[in-house]
């Protein structure tokens, strides 16, 4: 076992992909980076992210470790790729675990239908995708514009005001992170401005980022797995990555306001402003829980009804029957959120809320939560890579329980700034080089092309592969993209 | 005066000028940047804003989510900062008497326009400014900040 330094602290490795930051100064736990040390020398390279794990490990509250997956990289308060649980009486919930974007998050459909059966359609296919799903910056108008009467219901039922409206079936709910819905959602806690920036977003896919993705199932590494998910060899499937939009970008806003003056009036002293944080019994923090929680519905609602979207488009422009199309929802995760959920702390079972930050909530077989239909097999875990390679469906294990509050890695995170890639992007036919790559693109703007190409990207590889040998989430498939559409 | 700067996964402008008027008007006019580059913006509608925050990073913050919110929800994009004024209220003996906090204060003038998504090219979406590392100092008689940008 290797020992690594960071700012005079020593970083040790505890196991093949686990490295401990020792409890020093005002930690109340010790740090536990989930890495190669390959990744994780790089990962000191970056300096700001351990200090992150570090602060992280100060807030009130805190149980066993600050948690990072191997996707580690700086956020806001929190690094991205971080994961923290609080005790419910003692702790503090803080919107700097949580993020911008709340319930950001994946969601997987699969088809009848094998890559041979679209490849010469490719074009037409990504074009409809193109025209039924809004996509870009302010991105509206995939419904008419609903009234705050009407968001307030999103806000409160989450997917299941999808669904009420035509929006897919109940079945999808099932197969959707906490059926799509929490149930703490207090709409009375957001804001009159953040329910306006929502008033026209349910079924947009925004900008940066997020994707809607036509795939192809590439490789299999546990059948048994891929059958339960209904997955199997050159199948079709649609991946969509995004979250809850405008509405809870102000959301994270307004709170980060009112927790910063909490911050100060229950005495928490923290050394960075964006973890600003409240104990979450009190009126602040149970406030921030509320408007979180329906914020997260907000973006199960929109990922609901963009799927459906994609399904209608995908009947249109193959003009096949359901029946033959054959598209079900595999499973709907979040990947930024904090939740009340039960785990072991210290011997015992007791609720926390479990704070995840670019991370993937992984419960294993044999979970309550897990639906009944993958009970046997554990929750499956989405993690997207870029628009080039590879995505993965992978499956949670019991580890995860005892390790990690059941989490696990969800993305590749970038290696190049938006501007070094729209450099390099330059006089460079960049359709043409994906289309090479087996990829149609179809995006709003070349700029976006330029600034989500594959080099821009980590290989999201690494990171799957890391939390696989580390038994936290086995992998199962693997996804290669053959159109995409972006904002 | 402004400078975009550009992080791994984020973009930010760094921002000094010599005083706190200027380096507010600076700061708009750089988030102006990040989002439409040049693209041309004329002045058709004034509009004013007042804004109060306990203090100076959390008004600066408040002033560009603004311009932000004007963009996105009722998509008006900003043309330029006309009058700007920055007060700390620190009245001791009227704060007192109210059992307030000293809090600065925002009023600005600016004009704009509706936008044109022919004439305007956005070209990325903020999700909002953050307080990462945000700090307004006076060094040397000039202020500085570095803002970050969530897109």
């Amino acid at each position: 076992m290797v020992t690594l330094t960071y700012q005079n602290v020593n970083i040790n490795q505890i196991e093949e992909f686990v490295w401990e930051v020792p409890r020093h100064g005002n930690m109340s736990v010790p740090g536990r980076i989930y890495a190669s040390r390959k990744m994780m020398e790089s990962i000191i390279g970056e300096e700001e992210s351990i200090k992150q794990v570090i602060n992280v490990a100060m807030l009130p509250g805190i149980q066993k470790y600050s948690l990072a997956m191997p996707d580690i990289h700086w956020g806001y308060g929190f690094p991205i790729g971080g994961v923290a649980a609080t005790d419910l009486e003692e702790g503090v919930i803080s919107p700097g675990g949580v993020g911008y974007d709340i319930n950001c998050g994946v969601r997987l459909a699969r088809t009848n239908l094998k890559q041979k059966e679209v490849t010469n359609r490719m074009q037409e296919i990504v074009k409809s995708l193109f025209a039924h799903v809004p996509t870009g910056v302010g991105s509206s108008g995939a419904l008419k514009k609903l009234n705050k009467d009407e968001i307030r219901n999103v806000l409160k039922i989450g997917a299941n005001w999808a669904v009420k409206n035509g929006f897919g079936v109940s079945v999808d709910l099932d197969h959707t992170e906490e059926k799509g819905c929490l149930k703490n959602a207090n709409p009375d806690s957001v804001s009159n401005r953040a329910i306006e920036r929502g008033q026209n977003q349910v079924g947009t896919l925004g900008s940066g980022n997020h994707f809607l993705e036509v795939q192809v199932v590439d490789e299999i590494y546990d059948e048994k797995a891929a059958s339960a998910f209904g997955l199997f060899p050159t199948q079709v499937v649609i991946m969509i990555h995004c979250g809850s939009r405008g509405l809870g970008h102000q959301v994270c806003d307004d709170y980060l306001r009112v927790l910063s003056n909490a911050t100060s009036k229950y005495q928490i002293h923290l050394p960075d402003r964006q973890l600003a944080c409240a104990p979450i019994q009190s009126t602040e923090g149970s406030d921030y829980l509320g408007a979180m929680s329906a914020a997260a519905n907000f973006a199960w609602a929109n990922r609901q009804v963009i799927m459906e979207l994609a399904k209608r488009s995908l009947l249109k422009s193959l003009s096949i029957s359901e029946r033959e199309l054959g598209f079900s929802l595999v499973y709907d995760v979040c990947h930024n959120i904090a939740k009340i959920e039960e785990h072991r702390t210290n011997g015992t079972t007791k609720k926390v809320c479990v704070h995840r930050k670019g991370a993937t909530r992984a419960f294993p077989a044999g979970h309550p939560l897990t639906p009944d239909s993958y009970r046997h097999i554990g929750q499956p875990v989405l993690v997207p890579g870029d628009m080039g390679r590879y995505s993965f469906v992978a499956v949670g294990c019991q580890k995860a329980m005892e390790d990690t509050f059941g989490s696990t890695c969800h993305g590749a995170g970038r290696q190049q700034s938006r501007r070094k890639a729209l450099k390099a992007g330059k006089g460079r036919d960049l359709i043409a080089e994906m289309e090479k790559l087996g990829v149609v693109v179809h995006a709003r703007g070349m700029r976006t092309v330029a600034e989500e190409m594959p080099e821009a990207y980590k290989d999201v590889s690494m990171v799957v592969e890391a939390m696989h040998k580390s038994g936290i989430s086995k992998k199962v498939a693997k996804l290669r993209p053959i159109g995409v559409i972006k904002g | 005066m402004f400078k975009i700067i550009s992080h791994t996964a984020d973009v930010g402008i760094e921002v000094s000028d010599d005083s706190l008027e200027h380096l507010f008007t600076e700061a708009a006019r750089g988030w102006k940047h990040t989002v439409i580059e040049d693209s041309p913006t004329e002045a058709i509608e004034e509009r004013k804003i007042q804004l109060i925050a306990p203090d100076l990073e959390d008004l600066m913050v408040q002033w560009l989510n603004e311009l932000n919110f004007y963009l996105t929800v009722q998509e008006w994009i900003l043309h330029d900062v006309i009058q700007c004024q920055i007060k700390l209220d620190d009245s001791a003996r009227r704060l007192k008497a109210l059992d307030r906090k000293p809090e600065w204060r925002g009023d600005f003038l600016i004009n704009g326009e509706p936008l044109d998504h022919e004439k305007h090219e956005i070209c990325i979406e903020i999700k909002s400014v953050t307080y990462h590392q945000l700090e307004i100092k006076k060094e040397n008689n000039e202020y500085k900040t570095r803002i970050i940008f969530d897109i």
